[in-house]
């Protein structure tokens, strides 16, 4: 979940309210954002849920503050100004074919403010964006461009909003391109760049063009946007240098590329009512595809931001089974106000009582009723409300696979082994190297394990496919301690299986491991043979191979004819790789084999 | 699952289940889960260290997730953490004690079982 780093006295300046921290922490907790510690200068680092991406900035936390004390009541839509500028969008790369934008004037970029929008930038990238990929955006000094004359308006349906209709018209409209380049053809001074590189070179040697040239690679020619000196931005890659944005921008034009015109929309409106927040007034841009425009919009146009809102309606009777209580209308409108929403009570023909609520343009999360119900919670206070035991009453009873997992391990308590519980997950050299075993070995613990694909750690890079190797990791970490150690565990492990549906075998294992000095074959046999008998099941043991034991010391495990598992004294090449300087007989089988014959 | 759970009914089951534990300051941050709405993560302190640490995640299915399963009941769901249970409940500091391959077989030998 993205942490954003917020000065908590700038949140006290924006949010107009003297509260100290700890009464401003719980104010966010009952909101749903987690404290998670300060940084060395003192900020709060705050954890988000990813559905109010509104709140990643200070700008917006302040707004949800505003509206939990009451100061801010209802539906906030910034008035926007009639479009100059326009986005032209042609022969743009297929993979990357939407655009949006918007202008905002008269701003005082102070170096907190400056932060805070860099900030809110990188976190949309991070969720919103999918890390640039679906959405990213690009910020620009607006004095720096210069718009070429915008051509008339275009020929296609106008999807311009009922707020304001003076689209821009040739002669007095500025704008710029979002087309395509060829990655060798072009040169320009990328952002925190002080050299001209092809955009090819930016993402090869730049910097911040490195980590996203993952991006474009499969790109026969890149995104651009050009204005009329020449080429500016290369999306979703970086910006160039000329239009940086700096403490002295006052006008910005900020323009989103990706590959989904509802993401970036909304990825703008956020952005739009943070700058708003700051005293910054938006200015519509008009989005132009031309009539052979990649992409679903082909001759379309837009002004943007789109701030239009969305209607949601709700019952009572559905706010107060949710919530469990009776509530008065007042309160419920009360509520959504207090969550920046606004409700019409209404009374319908059969008397249901019911509210038409308004959603701001900055709500990405609202789809569908309920969603409305867990806001006016969180406005009257979820903790306030009175925990109640369910009047439900049903008879539970144990699955029948905990019931045999719990009598195994009962029995090998008994039989003196000590329970263990491994992790699930591991890595290849724990499972097969250092028990000298190969994948594809015909033998018990061999087989594909199940990979993870981006692992955290190099120790956890796979399902374990065997539960002895966790068994002996546990006497590699206990040398120091006394002997006997018997110890077993039941568990899971998973293989590869095309057979399975889903690719996957899953089953439990019973494995354990007598440590002893002096300890050989016959003392894992007899308790095997115990444990076996004690689920009415006859055990067999002809004498097999296996690379994690000993030649001629090792055996199949055959429960009621099934050959199941393996059963021997470990190998000395695993004994010294686990630093064990005493013998250890193991065995390892399928625990569904103990449910004897159906 | 019953014909009518509200948010009260599952803060009711876990302010339940956890004082079974001796855990009594339970507190719920209202969160979000593609599948439940409203939902909740669970928060209890720790004894030793007075923090307050996630111990789960719940909340009542949405009915997008119910309509196509043709359940016309309401229905809480969640998921908790048996070891951070286990570090409130017993004070325990560091789970690797506990469980997992670096386990210390003297602290399970010696450790009094509660439960």
């Amino acid at each position: 979940m993205p942490v954003v780093e917020v000065d908590p006295d700038e949140l006290r300046e924006l949010t107009g309210r003297r509260i100290d921290d700890d009464d401003l922490l719980e104010d966010l907790f009952g909101l749903g954002i987690e404290y998670e510690g300060e940084t060395d200068d003192g900020e709060f680092k705050l954890e988000f849920e990813p559905d109010r991406l509104d709140w990643l900035s200070v700008e917006g936390l302040a707004r949800a503050l505003q509206y939990h004390y009451g100061e801010a009541r209802g539906i906030h839509v910034p008035s926007t100004n009639d479009p100059e500028w326009t986005i032209e969008v042609q022969d743009t790369p297929p993979e990357r074919p939407y655009v949006t934008g918007a202008v905002v004037r008269g701003l005082d970029l102070d170096p907190e403010t400056l932060d805070s929008l860099i900030q809110l930038q990188e976190k949309l990238h991070a969720t919103m964006g999918r890390s640039r990929s679906k959405g990213a955006i690009g910020v620009h000094d607006l004095t720096m461009l210069k718009g070429a004359p915008a051509p008339a308006a275009g020929t296609g349906d106008s999807d311009t909003p009922g707020r304001g209709d003076g689209t821009a018209r040739g002669g007095r409209g500025k704008s710029v391109t979002y087309t395509s380049m060829d990655p060798d053809d072009e040169r320009f001074v990328p952002l925190e760049g002080n050299e001209e590189m092809s955009p090819r070179e930016v993402t090869e040697r730049h910097h911040i063009g490195g980590e996203y040239a993952d991006l474009v690679a499969e790109m026969e020619r890149y995104p651009a946007i050009y204005d009329d000196i020449g080429l500016f931005s290369f999306p979703p890659v970086v910006n160039g240098r000329r239009t940086a944005v700096s403490e002295s921008s006052r006008d910005l034009l900020v323009e989103m590329t990706g590959t989904d015109q509802w993401t970036v929309d909304r990825m703008l409106n956020i952005v739009c009512y943070a700058l708003s927040a700051r005293g910054g007034r938006v200015e519509r841009v008009t989005v132009q595809y031309t009539d052979d425009a990649p992409g679903e919009h082909a001759g379309r146009r837009f002004d943007r931001p789109d701030l239009e809102t969305k209607g949601k309606r709700i019952t009572h009777d559905r706010i107060e089974s949710v919530l469990g209580r009776e509530f008065d209308r007042e309160t419920v409108l009360d509520c959504l106000e207090r969550s920046g929403l606004e409700g019409t009570h209404e009374t319908g023909e059969d008397g249901t009582d019911s509210y038409e609520v308004e959603i701001p343009p900055y709500r990405v999360d609202v789809l569908h009723p309920i969603d409305v119900v867990d806001d006016i919670g969180r406005a009257y206070g979820f903790n306030d409300l009175q925990p109640r035991y369910p009047d439900v009453s049903t008879v539970g009873g144990r699955h029948e696979r905990s019931r045999l997992e719990d009598a195994v391990r009962e029995t090998l308590v008994g039989l003196g082994f000590e329970d263990l519980l491994n992790f699930y997950m591991t890595s290849q050299q724990e499972v097969f190297e250092r028990m000298n075993l190969d994948p594809t070995d015909d033998a018990v613990g061999a087989g594909r394990p199940v990979r993870i694909k981006e692992p955290f750690s190099a120790e956890y890079t796979i399902l374990r496919p065997w539960a002895l190797p966790s068994v002996l990791q546990v006497l590699e970490n206990n040398t120091h301690r006394s002997y006997p150690q018997h110890l077993a565990e039941v568990g899971l492990v998973a293989v590869c299986d095309e057979s399975e549906n889903t690719g996957v075998a899953e089953y439990r294992t019973v494995a354990g491991a007598l440590a002893e000095p002096g300890v050989s074959y016959e003392d894992a046999r007899a308790r095997l043979q115990a444990l076996v008998r004690a689920f009415d099941s006859t055990l067999e043991t002809p004498p097999t191979d296996h690379p994690s034991f000993i030649d001629g010391r090792s055996a199949s495990v055959v429960i009621d004819g099934a050959s199941v598992g393996v059963v021997g004294e470990l190998h000395p090449a695993v004994l010294v790789e686990h630093d064990l300087e005493l013998p250890v007989v193991a065995f390892e089988f399928r625990l569904d084999a103990l449910r004897g014959p159906q | 699952m019953a014909e009518e759970l509200s948010v009260r009914d599952l803060m009711g089951t876990f302010t339940e289940f956890y004082r079974q534990f001796g855990i009594t300051d339970l507190e719920f941050k209202p969160t979000y889960n593609p599948y439940t709405e409203p939902s909740f993560e669970l928060f209890g302190r720790h004894p030793e260290t007075d923090e307050l640490i996630e111990i789960g995640n719940s909340g009542l299915f949405r009915p997008e997730m119910l309509e196509p399963l043709g359940v016309d009941c309401d229905v809480m769901a969640w998921g908790l953490a048996l070891e951070r249970l286990h570090m409130l409940a017993t004070g325990a500091e560091d789970i690797r004690d506990v469980h997992g391959t670096l386990v210390d077989l003297e602290y399970l030998r010696t450790e009094e079982v509660t439960y």
